[in-house]
């Protein structure tokens, strides 16, 4: 173990880089050229967002409503948590209306009415007309609508002055929930705002600033030219794209993976490998990371009990306490809580097997502040949350409530304490990594390792960018980096570089092919990733560039799907090929096939049902559709979902002791987890999106998303057809997996890992014939990967590199 | 016949192509030298491998998990089929949802009994 001896001077001690410099240039280029790209992109959605006039007013002068308006319609939208019942522009929640596409259909309805009819030729065209030329005049910051415009305007807020403030709800939201006129007047204003953006077009193009984003006959809301071409391109791309690294790969010997090893690895029982302090600390967050898990599915329950019987909860009024809104605020924040808490969990217990078993003192006191801390910001927001809905907090409540933007509902205090956390996290990791980082090519893993947590924090803080102030096409493109780049590249890359540690740390996979493997995954998801984040954005008031961009690279996003699936297996192929025959079993059955899930449902959820919605010309139609939750359930709960999950078992296989573990457990969630998610995506989600995207399709958007089709006899029945899956996932899957993270609690006093043990192996130990190397812990220290010559003693222990 | 039922009967074939393509796709093999992705690097390699058991874990139960949710989406298929047959039983529509529900029936049958049989080998 010379090189890894503490004392020596860092410099004649440091570890060389163990990949060839073309990988890490190729990384860095890939990464800086997508987020210079990104940047353009930020600046031109400032520029080209949709503007807020001033004043809106009629041909006689007469102010409809004014800019402030807007704006304050937009607070009174987010505070009231209608971004977590309807959607605007597509995004939001999918049980409420999408209320840009129903003002527009229902206004444009009133004026064809008011010129005439459906009879009347006429009147189709100039309501058509009407909305579609822009009256605006930048000058004066002044639009103006017709009378008829108007008066569809002031019989509207009427119209939402019944859907938002019903004194009896049984429309998903709690009784009363708006009732102030002047906010039913500003809230009013804000859809109508959106409206006129979706159908006015822009100055200089002939479609409107949505890309004629939603469907509407009514205002003659057609696909635009950009849609269609880039919708063909980017299949165009992804096939050159899947070709080409396919017929790359085959060509050139990318990973290293041609060696043959003879090594035999004997894995450690899990009984005898001794744990930190902080390892052990790690089993309270396992444990609440299953409660954050149950509820989140409770709560899932809960907001799908909605869409199939909107008037009761068996009888209950369930709306009075807990609405679709708060509902489905709590389940998506849940998803992202208790995902994180596992990654947070995951990455304090493998630390110290990267620092070779070494811990600084009070690092499990740090982790126990941190996950304090956590259930802290947990259950503040969420409490935040429900109190900002109800207006209990008054004016704070953007800073301590609901700021309201999906997926980022959590007050800014929340959300700068949970960035803070993470970066707490990183310090962490930081303490427990340092020593070996000095001694580490800046290139090598445990520097990936700490670069890729160092990203979480990060890219999450981005979020603070998006304020209940910030006009909803900037908030939307800050939203969706950390909606889509955080959880899509980020999560991926600590993923990718945790679960390659983790087969490192086995033994089973070689270090060089571990470390291509994350490099392939920083230049794949970012040569698609990056800029493909723009297609959530394709008809959110962005320019066409967005569009195009958009459409194109995240059609890339799939090779990298495709691709490392195909790797995942080889991994297995690995794990399996090189522990022979030794006296413990490869201990983590579980845990691989947790992983092996993760593979599936990454090609199935994120890559079939994910391309299913991609194409500009799908998501036309498709957005906010049932496809979308869909891909959504099948793509997080499937891949990180699945992923937390098997990170726990991983982590718990050492944490319960050998007489308390039984595979019973982790059989039956596995099982459970993923035909539960399998029955709710076949039997509902996918049948009940493609019947919507149908009705889209038939009749417009605002139709299809209206509470009247989703009550309608054939969707009630396909929603109810959900529940057999959901219980399996609820009481086969998630109840065995909080009761294995209780006996992680209930039983983890085990023997501590004492400085005393530095020497003492962690996870394996090889034996047999080594490659060159002084030790058994040197073969992948060989930088051109040509060892494997001379036979050396057998290493009677070797600790994991 | 209802538009539902004819609607029903469509999406029981696509979950049957469905079922079908997962087990095909679960039966390829998940060892990654045998993937004709990697013909270009076989020749390129001098030394591979050995070629990998489907019965040796953990492709054993990789191939055991596709059979199994294949299994699950032809349990779905009788299921709305059986519920669409309480909402709209006329003959005409009976006798169709039969004869979509058959094949998965008989895809139930075939991959319960491959399911029960199939060897798999925990890890040593």
């Amino acid at each position: 173990m010379g090189r890894s001896r503490a004392g020596g001077s860092p410099v004649e001690d440091k570890r060389p880089r163990m990949i060839a410099r073309g990988w890490v240039q190729a990384a860095v280029l890939v990464t800086l050229g997508g987020f210079f790209v990104l940047g353009l992109l930020a600046i031109r959605t400032y520029q080209a967002q949709p503007p807020i006039p001033e004043r809106t007013v009629t041909a006689s002068g007469q102010v409809i409503f004014t800019g402030d308006d807007v704006r304050d319609g937009q607070k009174v939208f987010l505070r009231a948590g209608l971004m977590q019942y309807g959607s605007i522009y597509g995004h939001g929640a999918y049980l409420g209306p999408d209320f840009t596409a129903d003002y527009l259909h229902r206004s444009a309805s009133m004026v064809r009415k008011q010129y005439g009819g459906a009879g009347s030729a006429n009147a189709a065209e100039r309501t058509v007309g009407e909305y579609r030329t822009n009256r605006y005049d930048k000058a004066t910051g002044t639009l103006v609508w017709s009378d008829a415009q108007a008066a569809a305007f002031t019989e509207l807020t009427k119209h939402y002055a019944d859907l938002l403030g019903r004194p009896d709800g049984k429309q998903g939201l709690r009784p009363d929930a708006i009732t102030d006129r002047g906010e039913i007047h500003d809230v009013t204003a804000y859809f109508g705002w959106t409206a006129w953006t979706a159908a006015a077009e822009r100055p200089g193009h002939d479609y409107s600033y949505t890309n004629n984003w939603p469907s509407e006959p009514l205002v003659g809301n057609k696909p635009t030219g950009h849609t269609v071409t880039w919708s063909v391109l980017s299949l165009i791309f992804l096939l050159a794209g899947t070709g080409a690294l396919f017929a790359a790969f085959g060509r050139w010997n990318f990973l290293g993976w041609h060696r043959r090893d003879h090594r035999e690895l004997r894995f450690h029982a899990p009984d005898s490998v001794r744990l930190t302090p902080a390892q052990h600390a790690t089993a309270w967050f396992f444990f609440a990371m299953a409660g954050l898990f149950l509820v989140q599915a409770l709560l899932g329950s809960a907001a799908q009990h909605y869409r199939a019987d909107l008037s009761s909860f068996f009888g209950i009024p369930l709306d009075r306490w807990l609405p679709y809104n708060l509902v489905r605020t709590w389940h998506t924040q849940l998803a992202i809580f208790w995902v994180v808490t596992s990654f947070l969990a995951i990455g304090i217990f493998i630390t110290p097997l990267i620092a070779r078993g070494w811990e600084p003192r009070k690092q499990a006191l740090l982790s126990r502040i941190l996950l304090g801390a956590l259930v802290v910001v947990v259950v503040g927001s969420l409490l935040g949350e429900l109190a900002g809905q109800r207006g209990w907090l008054g004016s704070l409540w953007s800073m301590l409530g609901n700021q309201g933007w999906e997926y980022l509902d959590l007050g800014r205090l929340w959300q700068i304490l949970l960035t803070a956390g993470m970066v707490i996290w990183v310090v962490i990791l930081f303490r427990g990594l340092r020593r070996r980082l000095r001694r580490e090519s800046v290139a090598n893993m445990p520097w990936l390792f700490f670069l890729a947590a160092l990203a979480l924090p990060a890219f999450y803080a981005v979020g603070l960018l998006a304020t209940p102030e910030t006009q909803f096409t900037a908030a939307d493109f800050w939203r969706f980096i950390v909606v889509h780049l955080w959880v899509e590249d980020f999560m991926e890359l600590f993923t990718t570089a945790t679960v390659a540690y983790l087969f490192v740390l086995l033994g089973v996979v070689r270090e060089r092919v571990a470390l291509s493997v994350i490099f392939l995954d920083i230049v794949l998801y970012g040569a698609g990733g990056v800029i493909g984040t723009m297609h959530h954005l394709y008809f959110s008031g962005e320019p066409a560039e967005h569009l195009a961009l958009g459409a194109t690279f995240s059609a890339l996003e799939v090779v990298p799907l495709l691709f490392l699936t195909v790797e995942a297996w080889s991994f297995l192929q690995i794990g399996a090929r090189r522990h022979s025959a030794s006296s413990t079993p490869f201990p983590h059955r579980w845990a691989v096939m947790f992983l092996a899930a993760v593979g599936f449902w990454n090609f199935l959820g994120a890559g079939v049902f994910g391309f299913l919605v991609n194409l500009p010309i799908v998501s036309y139609y498709e957005m906010g559709t049932g496809l979308t939750a869909n891909h959504a359930h099948a793509a997080m709960m499937g891949v990180y979902g699945m992923l937390a999950v098997g990170f726990a078992v991983f982590a718990l296989r050492y944490l319960i002791p050998e007489d308390r573990w039984s595979d019973r457990w982790p059989r039956m969630a596995f099982w459970s987890l993923n035909l539960g998610l399998a029955w709710m995506s076949f039997a509902t989600l996918l049948p009940g999106g493609a019947l919507q995207l149908y009705k889209v399709v038939e009749s417009g958007y605002a139709d299809a998303r209206s509470l009247g089709y989703l009550q309608g006899d054939t969707n009630v029945f396909l929603e109810w057809l959900r529940l057999p899956g959901d219980v399996v996932f609820l009481v086969g899957g998630v109840l065995p997996l909080l009761w294995l993270t209780w006996l992680g609690v209930r039983h983890r006093a085990g023997r501590t890992r004492q400085p005393a043990d530095a020497g003492v192996s962690l996870l394996f130990t090889a034996v047999g014939p080594a490659p060159a190397g002084a030790d058994g812990s040197t073969e992948d220290d060989d930088p051109d990967g040509d060892g494997g010559g001379s036979p050396e003693p057998p290493a009677a222990e070797a600790v994991a590199p | 016949m209802s538009g539902e039922t004819l609607l029903t009967a469509g999406y029981l074939g696509v979950l049957l192509l469905v079922a079908t393509g997962l087990d095909l796709y679960g039966r390829q093999s998940t060892g990654a030298w045998e993937s004709r992705v990697f013909t270009g690097y076989h020749r390129a390699a001098g030394q591979t491998p050995e070629p990998v058991s489907r019965d040796a874990w953990p492709h054993s139960e990789v191939h055991r998990f596709h059979r199994a949710v294949s299994l699950f989406v032809s349990v779905v298929a009788v299921v709305l089929a059986s519920g669409e047959a309480l909402r709209h039983h006329s003959p005409a529509e009976l006798a169709l949802l039969v004869a979509v529900a058959l094949p998965h029936g008989a895809l139930l049958a075939l991959l319960g009994r491959r399911l029960r049989h199939a060897k798999v080998s925990p890890p040593e």
